[in-house]
């Protein structure tokens, strides 16, 4: 019986949708702040927007794969990004609901975060997107986050369903 | 080895549930929460308003380019049927007293009369001819009475190639136009009527206007607008306060008028191309419906009001709210994703 449900565990673990694990030994280890994901659907979106908005410098499209237990990066405009997990900072912000626009001086951007469902409102798994608008295109948090909803509307109308995220 | 693997699936089992529900759990409340969606697959163009026969769990949705009125199990938002025999229905009214259902039909320049209880067309009542345009949008706009057992149905205007429109006063009870009232515009859009003080209030979009009626006299009395008004098209009014809430486009704004003085006294950024409006006495809320979403107001005084969600609605842009239910409704046409659909929200305090 527990060989059975060990069995069970396993394939729970490693072929759940949205976790490309089609075998443990063919696959290099991944950092350990990082998860397996699969989300063409999700990455094409985001490149695809992210095209077509020169006023913003990065663009990432976090989310919680189906049963899977971590939240992390499904969409990106930097590749190597995707399956990171996202920060305990951004899981902060989720749990308060709430978009922000933070200013880094440093940088010189408003780093924004903003909450992610699919079209008809229905939650994707914890989504949200963040991305970068430089000072030169937003004078204050307010605009830099105008900004951001635009984007973040345009990419949610194209959002069936959650598990459309992860579909060719 | 065996323990460590079942112990392993034991953690995931246990991991993988509750971390979804502690983000729930903290999350703060929203004002409303999805319950369902019903696709409506085969049914293409735009739709317009929504009215509910209790009695029945009947709910009513135009589709105004499917040229049918499509009915809807209220309280689950299952879809039942269409109804035919129209050409471009707008705005929606079920009389109780009646069992009717009153269809303000564009297509046709009619206002028309259905059956609650088997759909058959009861009666017909010519209005304006809109026709010679193709516009098929009079009449348009309408606004049930329930106290005073009238309709006002706005029609004439720029879908007749007329220089100003009529609101027609239809008694439901007769089905009979029992006044006129001659409105200086060629746009009229959403209207709401104070029955306490005999006015009524329209918007008149072309002239970026809101006209103010006197009912005893069916003369337009007054006219309001402010600076940055444009494309008012939605409206709903706070009785107990006396305020008039207006919604324009490009950009989306709702505007609260004071009724005695028609100034604004707020105002506010809300979804563009509103279309539906609903102000709700019970939870002090505005619901404004548009095409980039729904937007959720909360009245903190009668002179301040403030946004309590933005949430994505598939592009529809008609709402109702059924208290008796607990539930809102949005009807969104098809997009490039969906099929369209109805949109069922549970109304959380």
């Amino acid at each position: 019986m527990i060989n059975r449900i060990a069995a069970a565990g396993l394939t729970i673990l490693v072929s759940s949708a949205g976790l490309a694990a089609p075998s443990l030994t063919a696959q290099q280890p991944l950092p350990a702040n990082y998860i397996r994901v699969e989300a063409p659907m999700a990455q094409r979106l985001t490149v695809a927007t992210k095209q077509h908005h020169p006023e913003i410098v990065k663009l990432g499209l976090h989310a919680t794969p189906p049963s899977a237990t971590d939240n992390a990066i499904i969409g990106s405009d930097a590749p190597a990004k995707i399956g990171k997990k996202s920060s305990d900072k951004d899981m902060q912000k989720v749990a308060a609901a709430k978009e922000n626009a933070e200013r880094i001086e440093k940088d010189g951007i408003y780093d924004l975060f903003l909450p992610l469902t699919d079209a008809k409102g229905r939650d994707i798994g914890q989504g949200f997107v963040v991305m970068e608008v430089p000072f030169k295109n937003a004078s204050n948090p307010e605009q830099a986050l105008k900004i951001g909803e635009k984007i973040r509307d345009e990419i949610q109308r194209e959002i069936p369903s959650r598990d459309a995220l992860y579909q060719q | 080895m065996k323990k460590m693997i079942a112990l392993t699936f034991l953690y995931a089992v246990t991991v993988f549930v509750p971390v979804h529900m502690m983000h729930a759990a903290s999350a703060p409340q929203t004002p409303v929460t999805l319950k369902s969606w019903t696709p409506l697959p085969g049914i293409e163009g735009d739709f317009d308003f929504l009215a509910v026969d209790l009695k029945r769990d009947h709910l009513f949705v135009a589709a105004e380019e499917h040229h049918t009125v499509e009915v809807f199990e209220a309280s689950t938002g299952k879809h039942l049927q269409s109804i035919t025999g129209v050409k471009t229905p707008h705005t929606l009214a079920y009389v109780p007293e009646k069992d009717e259902l009153i269809v303000a039909d564009g297509g046709d320049s009619s206002c028309l009369f259905f059956s609650a209880a088997d759909f058959h067309r009861v009666d017909r009542v010519q209005l304006i001819d809109g026709s010679v345009t193709g516009k098929t949008d009079s009449p348009d706009v309408g606004y049930f009475d329930a106290k005073k057992h009238l309709f006002f149905i706005g029609n004439g205007g720029k879908s007749a190639n007329l220089p100003y429109s009529e609101i027609a006063e239809i008694n439901v009870d007769t089905h009979a136009i029992v006044g006129r009232i001659r409105v200086e515009g060629i746009n009229l859009e959403a209207i709401a009527v104070d029955d306490a003080n005999d006015k009524l209030y329209v918007n008149i979009r072309d002239k970026k206007q809101i006209g103010v009626v006197d009912l005893k006299t069916s003369q337009v009395v007054d006219t309001w607008t402010t600076p940055d008004l444009n494309l008012n098209t939605s409206m709903a009014f706070d009785q107990a306060n006396h305020r008039l809430f207006v919604v324009g486009r490009k950009p989306g704004l709702l505007y609260a008028f004071d009724m005695n003085t028609g100034k604004v006294v707020d105002k506010q950024s809300c979804v563009n191309i509103a279309d539906g409006m609903i102000w709700d006495p019970q939870m002090k809320r505005i619901y404004v419906a548009g095409s980039q979403g729904l937007s959720i107001f909360r009245q903190e005084s009668k002179d301040r009001y403030s946004k309590v969600a933005d949430l994505p609605t598939n592009g529809g842009k008609t709402a109702l709210l059924i208290p008796e239910l607990n539930q809102l409704y949005v009807i969104h046409p098809k997009t490039t994703i969906d099929d369209a659909g109805l949109l069922v929200y549970r109304v959380n305090q």
